[in-house]
């Protein structure tokens, strides 16, 4: 004989519900990419992504600081080039011992992240394109390589559209973050930014108590980026007022 | 009434009410007793009202140190992120509580949230005052993809599910305003009355939720971490406390990574017991066991990676397998050996000992009797 349904047990089942739902939805989105998570992640995204593979499988074992370098013009019309500005020092200048620390020492660490994420999903041929300068002659001065060539010149090196555009839409980003930083950092009109993953790590967990260092990683150099970035003076106030906040300049 | 005996009650009750014995299945009786069990008590009152201190302890370590960068992480200096941002597909309303083209909302918000965060600590209005935190502080999260990390996630996810927990049954504001009104109903509680099989079953939804988030998280951790060499060879949190990023202070990582079998059972102890999580849940021995790990795991990743909201929304949702029944037994223990550790506390700082024959006040008598039934 069926039980009558009284309120605690549609309640009872309309909580079962949400659970088994939510628990359907969860692990189809910590899963890998198939029809079906593409179809739940359009549905449960941004709120419910998430992903818990941080540190894992792989642990991470490098040191990626964002450094950049910077051109101008001085009094004479003639290019000047700055040293490498060293981003991510700076921002954990105040990091360092100290346990409730401004989320700021993560963020040009994780723009860079992303960014060499990106750029090795571009194919070798695209990569050292990637890292060549964006910017071309153009009667007797110079310009930023078009959007659209740029595009089709990675594409015809790589045929994977996606992937290109994700990368150029970031390195634009970059280009605009280093370019108001440099603005900021050394008070001039900046004309061209260029930046590289400055690279260290440990040595491996046998060589641990080894004195003589085990690696030496080459930078990740990008090429020069024409500063095609309208500037505020009052962001690069603040810019400037996050460098003096940090220790001030190297 | 005690749970026990309330499941007893309620099972026997639902037996005899529309069916006998006899024709009840197995699978009817458990649907009887999650019934019960989902729509009949508030469960895990205590730990929901840790969870809502120690969230709200991390989200203002989150909040408060950023506060002089926040223009620079979330705001107007903060717009060569919009090409990433302006496709996450947060609805515009969440994009405009925290505007980065208007500094004076930008910054009310910001206080908006810090304040909410505090009532949220104290447990002021906490029916009221958690969905709107939990839309202030998606707003903030909205404004960059970089400064976020597994902790702010967790908040942002549990956080829907604790709008409909009571977080305020203990150790806060609410819950002194409603001992100080007494029997008397609150102007809520009086015009929108929700019953009790109601309120328990989203209560217990949320804890059910909440419960599943930190397995999952664990588990699927876990699985990952397995997967990796350095993992299985033990060798993983050395590599970790080798990151620059992650040494708040890098004396204490070196002096840490030095010593080996610390760093192969640390490493492994964290992969074995995320991935057994669900089972060792099963046992109380093993549940505590694991629990007191798992919270030593998580403060040496706050102490030593300075990464203390993860840290604290990973203990506030462990402290969700404590039941309400274990904290009063730990209470009373307190309670019980509460003379003793005075009397040693006082001599220890050469305070004359507090007399023996000092007798227990009647409120005291009261209070004892009370606390076994008052959770449950």
């Amino acid at each position: 004989m069926k039980r009558p349904l009284n309120k605690p047990r549609i309640m009872g089942m309309l909580s079962a519900l949400a659970v088994v739902t939510y628990v359907f939805v969860s692990l189809v989105l910590v899963s890998p990419n198939t029809p079906v998570r593409a179809a739940v992640f359009s549905v449960a995204s941004p709120y419910y992504t998430q992903k818990w593979n941080v540190f894992a499988p792989s642990i991470m074992k490098v040191n990626t600081d964002f450094s950049f370098q910077a051109q101008w013009r001085d009094a004479n019309g003639s290019l000047v080039k700055s040293e490498w500005v060293n981003i991510t020092d700076i921002e954990q200048g105040n990091s360092l011992g100290n346990w409730a620390t401004s989320r700021i020492h993560k963020q040009s660490l994780n723009a860079m992240g992303a960014y060499q994420g990106r750029y090795n999903k571009l194919t070798a041929a695209q990569k050292k394109i990637a890292r060549d300068t964006f910017i071309e002659r153009s009667g007797n001065g110079f310009q930023p390589i078009g959007n659209s060539e740029l595009i089709q010149k990675l594409v015809d090196a790589g045929n994977n559209r996606s992937s290109v555009i994700s990368f150029l839409r970031y390195d634009y980003m970059m280009m605009r973050y280093a370019t108001i930083f440099a603005t900021a950092y050394f008070g001039e009109d900046i004309e061209r930014v260029r930046w590289k993953a400055e690279r260290t790590r440990a040595n491996d967990f046998e060589h641990r108590f080894d004195a003589e260092q085990q690696f030496k990683l080459s930078d990740l150099v990008f090429g020069w980026r024409q500063s095609n970035v309208t500037i505020d003076g009052a962001v690069v106030n603040e810019y400037a007022g996050v460098i003096e906040r940090n220790g001030g300049k190297q | 009434m005690t749970v026990k005996k309330y499941l007893a009650t309620s099972i026997n009750s639902a037996a005899q009410g529309s069916s006998t014995s006899s024709d009840s299945s197995w699978a009817s009786r458990q649907i009887d007793r999650f019934v019960a069990w989902a729509t009949g008590a508030y469960r895990a009152t205590r730990s929901f009202s840790l969870l809502r201190i120690i969230y709200a302890v991390g989200m203002l370590l989150f909040l408060i140190p950023s506060y002089g960068d926040r223009a620079y992480l979330w705001g107007f200096a903060s717009t060569w992120l919009e090409p990433e941002i302006k496709r996450r597909g947060y609805p515009f309303f969440i994009e405009k509580m925290f505007p980065k083209d208007n500094t004076f909302v930008f910054d009310l918000s910001y206080w908006s949230l810090i304040v909410l965060v505090l009532l949220f600590l104290v447990g002021y209005k906490t029916r009221f005052v958690t969905p709107v935190m939990l839309l202030f502080w998606i707003g903030l999260q909205s404004n960059s993809m970089l400064v976020t990390n597994g902790g702010d996630t967790i908040f942002r996810i549990t956080l829907s599910f604790l709008i409909f927990a009571n977080l305020s049954k203990h150790w806060s504001v609410d819950a002194w305003l409603q001992k100080r009104r007494g029997h008397r109903k609150s102007y809520t509680q009086k015009h929108f009355p929700v019953p009790l099989w109601l309120g328990a079953g989203l209560h217990n939804t949320a804890l059910m939720l909440c419960c599943y988030q930190i397995m999952l998280v664990y588990v699927n951790s876990g699985i990952f971490k397995l997967m990796g060499k350095e993992w299985l060879e033990g060798s993983a949190l050395y590599y970790s406390l080798n990151l620059d990023a992650f040494q708040v202070v890098p004396l204490l990582s070196e002096l840490a990574w030095q010593i080996t079998p610390a760093v192969l059972v640390a490493t492994w102890v964290s992969i074995y017991f995320q991935l057994l999580f669900p089972v060792l849940l099963l046992w109380k021995y093993t549940r505590y066991l694991s629990l007191v790990l798992l919270l030593g795991m998580h403060v040496g990743i706050g102490f030593f990676m300075g990464l203390w909201s993860f840290s604290l929304a990973m203990i506030a949702l462990d402290m969700l397998f404590v039941r309400d029944s274990s904290w009063e037994k730990a209470g009373n223990w307190v309670r019980r050996t509460n003379p003793k550790a005075k009397q040693i506390l006082r001599s220890e700082i050469g305070l004359p000992p507090v007399p023996r024959s000092i007798p227990p006040r009647p409120e005291q008598f009261a209070n004892a009797g009370s606390s076994s039934t008052a959770s449950e």
